[in-house]
């Protein structure tokens, strides 16, 4: 269980909002299908693990979520970036990139 | 920050599922993955299927949703606390009898506590009352002794470690104006700058300056809030004019804030200086209580080095008295404050944790059994899926609701029974910073002993259930199979209650067996139709014998207007105490440590008026005391007790110290106590009132109808000898020893209602219990109807089994009392000590709680021997 909930903490934050960043608002589906390609490894994104995620994110404020129909004419709540959300990621990014090299540099040649 | 708002308002909004709006997406989400996966051409189903597993649990997902949304602990301690409300309603006669059980205990408890807080732990309301000390003078013996104004002046010049010096000398002030009665006032003697002292500003006007606290000074005084309000209405233009203090035109300079009573209940203050001259030009005469701010450079200790090495004995040389007195100091509080670590104190705190204990037990026990019979709920709820830590959580839930109803309940209680025991108490007879009122430190407290009952009893049953066999339980058809230590803890703790009940019962009996055999014996006064009063002449104003004689003179002549003659005169009233000075009796060599005998002076109308017969001899005459003629008039138990083998009559006895005169023993009157109920024995000496003219005079009249036209005529006749002097405590005799036996009537009643609340908690408990067994035995009753036992021999089974653990209980109990007694009661207090451990007594006390157990589980017993074998066996 403990596995399967996070990788690292925060990372899936910085994913959402990078995917909603690039493609404009999602559904939490649509959002699944795009991680799903994305991530090397599509089982440890269990498609319930987004809700908290996507909760999370808009308590904080940096998205923000609304009732829409889908193409299909189906319900569905489409999430988008908000400002603080698009600054926040400017941040996170550069915390997550400061932090690989750092880890790039402690971890020589282990891949 | 904003995130944790929104979890909090979602948690307490209980909408932390958001249950609405997760499931309406997790629906839409399942519905776009039908679409994707029917897209790829599986069938309606199968897509259904597969959306589903890809989703993962739905409930699972809405859990997780739940976590991110809101704080998981809050909103399941809102689930926990609602669970265990719906459970308590559910059973709502266990609830009641839980609650009334531990709100009881709770509420003595805080009772007990607030008492012993407001005597010991409060103390004065001043500001950094540690760095005040209260100065004494020690003799040879270390004895503390007051100061006199010598040697406090001397101190006041010399001190460098106490930046402030204050004092005071209680006194009683007659005060009058044109407007009402006279009234009497305690206040106080207080040199200027204590008030800057103790931190306190007047509302209105001023406090003494130095150039009014100096002899010959102008007559200045503060006044009190209460007098304030209730003689003055209140109006600030009192300042500047002018009343009679003691008959001295005194000008109001200030008014002191409401609460403000130093030293204890002054409701005036007078400058040090206006002290009789007499009390301040004489080096012997001590009296002032002397203490003093210690400097912000000052320590306690280096306060005691200065102090000690201080020579200021103003008695030095005269007398040739032995070694110099030297300057003691102690933190105020401790000087005025009794010590929690005394006799009293201690017996209080132990009987509250005791009967707190008791209703521990009980509801532990109720708790048990309850719990016994939930076995099988516990066991389903676990087999579906929860854990362990979530049943006990529940459980500890109930505990916590439980205590927390019954801590409400406590206070209530506490607040009852604090107001009931305020009444019990006479006006200024505890310093006004001891009021019976909780405050933070008792809530505080209380509410630690819901948290620790939490702890104590309500973890233990909680870990016991949530370890419930779970097969066994659900398997086996009786209800619920309660493990056999459970068992044997509910026997134990039966047992320890009725142990403890014995315990704090036996005072109880003892003081009211003691109590009603001295009135038996020592009451023996007619009290009907007897009316006192009170005049009191204030050193100031009387300052001399002769000032007093010419006084008690008018006041012993014919009152015009009515028959209200003979008037009795006395220095006090029967159970009104008296002085108990050391005795000396003629041809005997006297003893190291002298036997001492109260000692009051009446006048020769007061046996007549109170009707206490004299035995032997003749009463008091005119001529008696004068000098020549010195005499005395004991009661019988002094005959008893000093002169058994000798006729009183011929016997010269002294009183007091060498200096006083040899006095003839001129009458025996039978016994009368003096001193208030209490169990030692009490000698008492009548001393001829003119022979020592007392300041303080109680009057007594015997009236035959209503007292109002006495009262009147009686107070006319005070005014007229001097319209300036205040008569008061007026009431009949009856009233007076009521009053004067408040101590003794408020540790009765403390101690009677902690006898009641643990019976009242023990029968609660063997109700609890034994109703519970016998639902336990039901088979098993069952079974012995069915194969032929009558009712007879039910009830008696029962019964022993009961009884079982009530003798074990009881003897511990027994054991227990004998304990209580060495620990806690009076050495001196031989009556009550024997009272204690009479085996007649016990005998009794065990009888009755006996009895009572008996009554508790009647109705279990009867529902014993109703039991339908066919019923209870048919449930196997």
């Amino acid at each position: 269980m403990a596995e399967r909930v996070e990788l690292l903490h925060g990372t899936l934050d910085l994913i959402v909002l990078r995917a909603l960043a690039t493609m404009g608002p999602q559904h939490a589906y649509g959002l699944a299908s795009r991680l799903e390609q994305v991530a090397d490894h599509p089982l440890v994104l269990n498609q319930g693990t987004l809700y908290p995620a996507l909760v999370r994110l808009e308590q904080k404020g940096w998205i923000k979520g609304a009732w829409q129909r889908t193409e299909s004419n189906r319900d569905a709540r489409y999430y988008g970036i908000t400002k603080s959300g698009t600054r926040a990621l400017h941040k996170q990014t550069e915390k997550w990139r400061r932090l690989i090299g750092l880890m790039a540099k402690l971890l020589p040649g282990e891949r | 920050m904003r995130r944790f708002f929104l979890r909090l308002r979602n948690a307490l909004r209980g909408d932390g599922g958001g249950h609405g709006d997760v499931a309406r997406e997790l629906r839409a989400h399942l519905a776009l993955l039908e679409d994707e996966y029917q897209r790829r051409g599986m069938t309606p189903d199968e897509a259904r299927h597969a959306a589903r597993r890809a989703l993962g649990s739905s409930a699972l997902a809405a859990d997780r949703h739940r976590d991110a949304r809101s704080f998981v602990w809050v909103e399941d301690l809102r689930h926990d606390l609602a669970h265990a409300i719906r459970g308590l309603r559910r059973s709502p006669g266990f609830a009641a009898l839980a609650v009334l059980a531990l709100g009881l205990g709770i509420g003595v408890n805080t009772v007990f506590f607030t008492l012993v807080d407001a005597a010991c732990l409060r103390g004065l309301p001043i500001d950094e009352p540690d760095r005040v000390l209260y100065i004494s003078l020690r003799n040879s013996q270390n004895q503390p002794a007051p100061l006199s104004w010598a040697e406090f002046e001397e101190l006041r010049a010399r001190t460098t470690m106490l930046g402030q010096l204050g004092a005071y000398v209680p006194t009683v002030a007659a005060l009058a104006d044109d407007r009402q009665l006279p009234a009497r006032v305690l206040g106080a003697y207080v040199p200027a700058g204590t008030f800057e002292l103790l931190g306190d500003t007047p509302v209105v006007g001023r406090t003494f300056r130095r150039d009014e606290d100096r002899p010959g000074g102008p007559q200045v005084v503060v006044l009190g809030n209460e007098i304030w309000r209730s003689r003055f209405a209140g109006d600030e233009r009192i300042v500047g004019q002018s009343i009679r203090i003691n008959g001295i035109p005194t000008t109001v300079i200030g008014v002191m804030p409401r609460g403000f009573m130093f030293p204890a209940n002054a409701d005036l203050w007078r400058p040090m200086a206006n002290l009789p001259a007499a009390v301040r030009e004489t080096p012997t005469d001590r009296r002032l209580a002397v203490f003093g701010r210690m400097t912000a450079a000052a320590t306690l200790a280096s306060a005691r080095a200065e102090l000690a090495a201080l020579d200021i004995d103003a008695t030095q040389g005269t007398r040739g008295a032995g070694p110099r007195a030297r300057l003691e100091a102690v933190p105020i509080n401790e000087q005025l404050n009794p010590s929690v670590w005394q006799r009293t104190w201690l017996a209080f705190i132990t009987a509250g944790v005791l009967v707190l204990l008791v209703a521990c037990a009980n509801v532990a026990n109720l708790l048990l059994m309850r719990a016994a019979t939930r076995g099988r709920e516990i066991a389903i709820r676990t087999s579906i899926g929860a854990t362990r830590w979530r049943v006990g959580r529940q459980l500890l839930a109930e505990s916590a609701t439980l205590a927390a109803l019954a801590g409400a309940a406590g206070v209530l209680v506490a607040w009852a029974g604090l107001h009931a025991l305020s009444a019990l108490l006479p006006p200024d007879a505890m310093p006004y910073w001891m009021a019976f009122t909780m405050n933070g430190r008792v809530l505080a407290v209380t509410t630690a002993v819901c948290l620790g009952y939490v702890f104590v009893c309500g973890v233990p049953s909680a870990l016991h259930l949530s370890r419930v066999d779970t097969l066994g339980a659900i398997t086996a058809d009786s209800p619920a199979s309660m493990a056999r230590p459970a068992r044997r803890w509910i026997g134990a703790l039966l047992t320890a209650e009725f142990a403890v009940t014995l315990v704090l019962v036996s005072p109880a009996v003892t003081a009211v067996r003691v109590d009603a055999d001295i009135r038996r014996r020592e009451f023996q006064v007619d009290t009907a139709g007897l009316l006192t009063m009170w005049v009191n002449l204030p050193a100031d104003w009387y300052p001399t014998p002769e000032s007093r004689r010419v006084f008690v003179n008018r006041l012993e002549a014919p009152v015009s207007g009515g028959n209200v003659e003979p008037i009795a005169l006395a220095t006090a009233l029967p159970f009104g105490g008296g002085p108990q000075v050391p005795l000396a009796v003629d041809g005997r060599r006297e003893a190291a440590s002298p036997p001492l005998v109260s000692t009051l002076s009446v006048n020769v109308h007061y046996f007549d008026v109170m009707r206490v017969p004299l035995t032997r001899g003749r009463a008091f005459t005119a001529v008696d005391g004068n000098p020549g003629s010195e005499a005395a008039i004991v009661n019988e138990r002094f005959v008893r007790m000093f002169l058994p083998q000798q006729n009183p009559l011929q016997t010269r006895i002294r009183v007091g110290g060498p200096d006083s005169p040899w006095l003839r023993i001129v009458g025996v009157a039978t016994s009368v106590r003096q001193q208030p109920v209490g169990a030692q024995p009490d000698p008492v000496v009548f001393l001829p009132f003119r022979a020592a003219l007392a300041q303080t005079i109680a009057i007594v009249v015997r009236t035959p109808g209503a007292i109002d036209v006495p009262v009147s005529l009686l107070r006319q006749h005070v005014a007229r000898i001097n319209p300036n002097l205040p008569v008061f405590r007026v009431m009949t005799l009856e009233e007076a020893i009521e009053m004067s036996a408040w101590n003794a009537r408020l540790s009765n009643v403390i101690v009677r209602s902690i006898a009641v609340v643990a019976l009242l908690l023990a029968v609660v408990g063997l109700y609890a219990v034994t109703g519970y067994t016998v639902e336990r035995w039901r088979r098993e009753l069952g079974l012995r109807v069915a194969l032929g036992a009558g009712a007879g021999e039910i009830r008696w089974l029962v019964i022993r089994r009961v009884f079982a653990q009530l003798g074990t209980g009881l003897s511990v109990g027994v054991v227990g009392t004998q304990f209580f007694n060495r620990l806690f009661s009076d050495p001196a207090d031989t009556a009550a000590r024997a009272g204690m451990s009479d085996p007649v007594m016990l005998a009794f006390m065990v009888l009755s709680i006996g009895a009572v157990a008996v009554l508790a589980c009647l109705p279990a017993i009867r529902r014993a021997t109703r039991v339908d074998p066919l019923v209870a066996l048919r449930t196997e």
